[in-house]
């Protein structure tokens, strides 16, 4: 069940009947139950994979809570990663080890058939690995107690506005806001209803108006030209950032409904002066899951009297390069984390130099400072929009050898889909930076206006959010 | 916040939409879809199911088909209802409807080697469809694709996602003021430019196939799973696969129909549209056996007439010049069944 589906409004039109209808002491039951109808929608079977995920954490943390010092809940730390990593490791990334691991052997010409799965991928699998990883994480270094009640726990597992992708929340942020009672007040029923019409709009009117084009070029890798595929990787950023973050606006503004607020995911991250400060508005509870629980164990495992540029910069690379691999298990994944990762130590190499550190202070270098970068980024997204790395190479090629800036060129194929997206694009800058005025001055008319750019501009692009995948 | 207020807040919203939604509903499915232009594609479905001029001679198949019967230079009461995308799978539901009427004229169907094509990477056009539900033939069509959803007959909600289509068709006007109409034909005016740009995408595109193919055989282990989707892409595109199911309608449709008379019009092919074909001995035994097998019907190929490149548009559709070329030399072959 998708949100932008008749299924899904009527889902949730039932669901803040209901619950507000019965008493909070029986809410976190029919949350739970509504939770596991919506991940059912996609394959029913899925739905043991993750009440194993969930019993299996809630038994860890239990246990955890049972142990006086880390070194005896190391034991049960280790059995919840090594069951959600091994779950995700199977669905997600058997098949492209055992198949690189042919490729590698048949090098020494040794040639053996792996057997290979043809497996769906659970939908939000990595989400909803990386929220229970956390929660046993912050229970064994006792940042937070464990939760002793299984169903409290299975719905921060399962909670269905962020089950599919994200926010991801941790257990200390989601659980008490769960089991408390809330007190929805005028202004959470006006921003729930504002964010979940902006979700809409970013994905049915922007991200799926851009898809058009964007994939008629993407899916056409040999004939499209270089200046088609600039236009395609600028619209694929704004498409990208519509979808995932319009899915997490309809996730937040639910949620608020409830009286339930989740973590911000994005701040407008498309104008920025830096891959660090790309990272820090896009995606931000996956960055700040990282640099929990990745980043900042591998920095402190070198004193810091004993690190220095390259420990940081290997730690850098490798983690990035992890966030690209935790999107897909293909090898252009890999490239964009390695990028963003390689990007960054540059950046932050180059920023030592006394000479950056004068030009930062110049306003005119700080403007530019943000076109580079943002175009640094869609070079970038190549990467993580193509189908493989020959692809990728086929794209840059044609981009530097096929580069005509001619309208002709342009608008060869896919006028009208080009032509309705910027207009979109435009539409979406618009919205983003004169919403919140607009939406206090005159409610009723930003929601209408809303209301009919869904219902007229919108598309009906059955497809799944992109993040759906990861 | 008190319980009815906070539904009184959510449910007016959601009432706020749905009033809009069927709004535009409304505007659409009385006013702006009944007055697409005459040849758009729903107006042309809306056509055929309710023209009932029993002389009215009807010519189905692709873009192809639109862009290359010119209907004027082919005979009085031919109609063009050629819709681009549209593949025998498309087609068929237009001719069941058309073999339901009252009428013995004969029936032109342009082919070509994908015409017979079934492949999960077809697409079709709901927009096309919508609007016809309540035909039992396009319902069921639909359905066997995986394409029908109950929403598309809730009033509000059935046009979502395509009301930029039917607007599209009020903004073409001021796009293509160049193109020719006549009787649902759509025809593009000469342009070798465009013909060249798009010659050089067929030639890449045969390039790749021809790179993926030789990475298959040379180093299997490196062609993976996207490498063998694009191929089975390109082949479908370039080679004659006909599906057995799609023949097999068509044969029951001219067996159950015998007193009309099929023409299926192989119309001419650019070179290199047939240079990129590997197989098109295939496709004539194929057109052979199919005669012979339906003695109500009569195969014209014209596959190998050499027009010069100026009369295509691309390396699959004839331009103004190509069409009317074209539609001269079919009158004369059409004499015996007009």
């Amino acid at each position: 069940m998708i949100f932008n589906s008749l299924e899904f409004l009527i889902f949730f039109f039932v669901t803040i009947l209901v619950y507000f209808s019965i008493p909070h002491r029986y809410r976190w039951m029919f949350l739970l139950a509504g939770s596991y109808y919506f991940y059912m929608c996609w394959k029913v079977e899925y739905v043991l994979l993750i009440m194993f995920s969930t019993v299996v954490d809630f038994w860890a943390g239990v246990k955890m809570s049972e142990q006086k010092t880390k070194k005896e809940r190391r034991i049960y730390l280790l059995a919840s990663v090594f069951v959600n990593l091994g779950v995700l490791f199977f669905f997600k990334y058997y098949n492209f080890f055992t198949h690189n691991t042919e490729v590698l052997l048949s090098q020494f010409n040794i040639f053996h058939d792996f057997r290979e799965f043809d497996l769906l991928l659970p939908v939000g699998i990595s989400f909803y690995t990386f929220q229970t990883l956390s929660y046993s994480i912050d229970v064994y270094r006792g940042d937070i107690k464990a939760e002793k009640h299984l169903g409290y726990f299975a719905l921060y597992v399962t909670y269905f506005p962020q089950l599919v992708a994200g926010p991801i929340e941790r257990a200390g942020r989601l659980l008490p806001q769960l089991r408390q009672e809330p007190n929805v007040t005028v202004d959470d029923i006006r921003y729930g209803i504002n964010k979940i019409l902006l979700g809409f709009f970013k994905k049915v009117v922007v991200a799926d108006t851009l898809a058009t084009f964007v994939d008629e070029v993407f899916g056409n890798v040999a004939g499209s030209t270089g200046m088609q595929f600039y236009l395609a990787m600028c619209l694929f950023a704004i498409q990208i950032y519509s979808d995932f973050s319009g899915y997490t606006d309809i996730a937040i503004g639910t949620a608020r409904l409830m009286g339930v607020n989740l973590i911000e995911n994005f701040d407008r991250p498309m104008w920025v002066h830096s891959f660090r400060e790309f990272w820090s508005k896009w995606h931000i509870s996956l960055t700040r899951w990282i640099r929990d629980y990745m980043y900042r164990p591998m920095l402190n495992m070198v004193p810091k009297w004993r690190r220095n540029d390259i420990w940081n910069a290997f730690v850098t690379i490798s983690v990035f390069t992890a966030i690209g691999f935790w999107h897909g298990a293909k090898w252009t994944f890999v490239a964009f984390g390695f990028y963003h990762g390689f990007m960054m130590v540059i950046q932050r190499l180059l920023g030592k130099l006394s000479i950056f550190k004068k030009l930062n202070k110049n306003m005119w270098y700080y403007f530019l400072s943000g076109v580079w970068n943002s175009q640094l980024i869609i070079f970038g997204i190549v990467f993580f929009r193509a189908q493989d790395i020959q692809d990728v190479y086929t794209i840059f090629y044609h981009l530097v050898t096929d580069f005509r800036l001619s309208t002709g060129e342009i608008f060869l194929a896919y006028r009208f889909q080009l032509v309705v997206s910027v207009l979109v694009s435009h539409l979406l800058i618009y919205t983003l930076y004169f919403g919140d005025s607009l939406k206090f001055k005159y409610n009723w008319l930003y929601i209408f206006a809303m209301l009919f750019l869904i219902m007229f501009f919108g598309q009906d692009y059955k497809d799944n959010f992109i993040y759906f995948q990861f | 916040m008190e319980k009815w207020q906070i539904y009184k807040k959510i449910f007016s919203v959601g009432l706020a939409a749905y009033l809009i939604a069927l709004g535009i509903d409304l505007f659409f499915d009385k006013y702006a879809i009944p007055n697409q232009r005459h040849f758009s594609n729903v107006r042309k479905i809306d056509r055929l199911i309710n023209d009932t001029n029993p002389a009215e001679i009807p010519i189905f198949g692709s873009s192809v088909a639109r862009r290359g019967y010119f209907c004027d230079s082919i005979g009085p009461n031919v109609y063009n209802y050629g819709m681009a995308g549209s593949l025998f799978n498309a087609i068929y539901p237009l001719l069941q409807i058309e073999l339901d009427k009252d009428k013995d004229s004969p029936i032109i169907m342009d082919f070509d080697h994908h015409t017979f094509l079934y492949s999960e990477l077809i697409q079709l056009d709901l927009s096309n469809y919508i609007p016809h539900l309540e035909n039992d033939y396009i319902k069921t069509m639909m359905v066997e694709h995986g394409k029908y959803d109950w929403s598309y007959e809730v009033p509000g909600c059935r046009y979502f996602g395509r009301y930029m289509d039917y607007s599209r068709d009020f903004l073409k006007p001021k796009f293509e003021k160049e193109e020719y109409i006549n009787c649902g034909g759509v025809f593009y005016p000469p342009r070798e430019k465009v013909f060249q740009r798009y010659l050089v995408k067929r030639t890449e595109m045969l390039k790749k196939k021809a790179e993926l193919r030789d990475k298959k055989s040379t180093d299997p282990t490196l062609f993976n799973l996207s490498d063998s989707k694009r191929l089975n892409f390109l082949e479908a595109l370039f080679n004659f696969e006909p599906d057995s199911t799609n023949v097999a309608r068509f044969e029951g449709l001219m067996a159950g129909n015998i007193n009309r008379q099929f023409v299926l019009v192989y119309s001419p092919q650019n070179w290199s549209k047939l240079e990129g074909l590997e197989n098109y001995e295939e496709v004539i035994d194929f057109l052979v056996g199919l005669e012979a097998r339906n003695p109500n019907l009569k195969i014209l190929d014209y596959s190998l007439v050499e027009f010069p490149d100026t009369y295509y548009r691309d390396s699959g559709h004839m331009n103004i010049l190509g069409a009317k070329a074209f539609s001269s030399m079919l009158r004369k072959d059409l004499q015996p069944y007009l």
